[in-house]
């Protein structure tokens, strides 16, 4: 019986509290689970290629496909034409694939919220309140195609 | 247990209702759905969620996700004001969601017999009103604060 009560409490600590790599795009934040992060490059845009009209990098031996997230978001990205973009490299099930980010604020751990009538959606696991704003939980499963 | 059934004829037959209106028109929702009413938070957009939903808020803590009445309602941008307000709605089983409304009047009573059928000619199943109810000159429409979500999560 008692065995069986800590089994539950370890499974709710771990569905709800993590660490994550907190992202920043434009002016809104984004939480990605370091458990499937690894690791963060810096590109330099000369070095992305296109397969497929996709852009994608060479990493170590590695393919991995460029997510831009600020394009998916639909978010109004103001920055001018750099000549390196920060890239996420994130592994689900062993397909690679890399956010473009904008900015890093760093990991924190964080308390993963359910998003009440939006949870079902394509994207997000849920939202994590931080000091002063909210971080959507990028769902990175549902990013493998 | 005796006075709690009193309790519950008399509510059968009038009700209290929040009344605020979204654009020009006004707008009723039973206060037993409603949480708390706030001013205009700081929304945090959700890409991919349906384009009426503004985003989710942070009240006291809990996420909760805020949708549009315009938007919702009549498909017009949101306009915010001084007046513009948050009603929390509970959607039952302790979810909660807010709705954006241009202003909140006041707390109605309204008796059931007062409240007729919404028009014949709106498609039945499509309509967010539960009927309509007139008090003085002015037409109240009841929501149906559960079909306000059926339709864009179905």
């Amino acid at each position: 019986m008692e065995s069986f009560e800590l089994i539950t409490t370890d499974t709710n600590t771990d569905d709800n509290t993590q660490q994550a790599l907190i992202a920043g795009i434009n002016d809104e934040t984004y939480a990605i689970p370091l458990s499937s992060v690894l690791t963060i490059e810096n590109v330099a845009v000369s070095d992305i290629s296109s397969v497929d009209q996709e852009a994608v990098i060479h990493l170590r031996g590695r393919i991995i496909p460029l997510i831009y997230l600020d394009k998916l978001f639909k978010i109004e990205s103001c920055k001018e034409d750099e000549d390196n973009i920060t890239v996420v490299v994130c592994m689900h099930n062993d397909a690679c694939f890399g956010f473009v980010v904008d900015k890093l604020y760093g990991q924190r751990d964080i308390t993963s919220k359910s998003l009440g009538v939006l949870q079902d959606n394509a994207f997000f696991a849920g939202a994590s309140i931080l000091e002063d704003n909210i971080a959507l939980i990028l769902d990175v499963p549902a990013f493998v195609a | 247990m005796n006075e709690l059934a009193v309790y519950e004829n008399k509510t059968a037959e009038e009700k209290r209702y929040i009344v605020f209106n979204v654009g020009k028109e006004i707008y009723g929702i039973d206060v037993t759905c409603v949480n708390t009413i706030i001013q205009m938070p700081i929304i945090t957009r959700v890409p991919s969620a349906p384009n009426c939903f503004s985003g989710i808020i942070n009240l006291r803590g809990e996420i909760i996700s805020v949708m549009s009445l315009n938007k919702r309602l009549n498909s017009n941008m949101d306009t915010f004001t001084k007046d513009t307000r948050v009603i929390i709605l509970d959607l039952g089983n302790g979810s909660l969601m807010g709705v954006i409304v241009d202003g909140v009047r006041e707390v109605m009573i309204i008796d059931e017999t007062d409240i007729e059928d919404p028009s014949p000619f709106l498609k039945e199943g499509e309509s967010l009103v539960r009927g309509v109810a007139k008090k003085g000159d002015e037409l109240i429409s009841i929501l149906e604060v559960t079909a306000l979500i059926k339709r864009e999560i179905a």
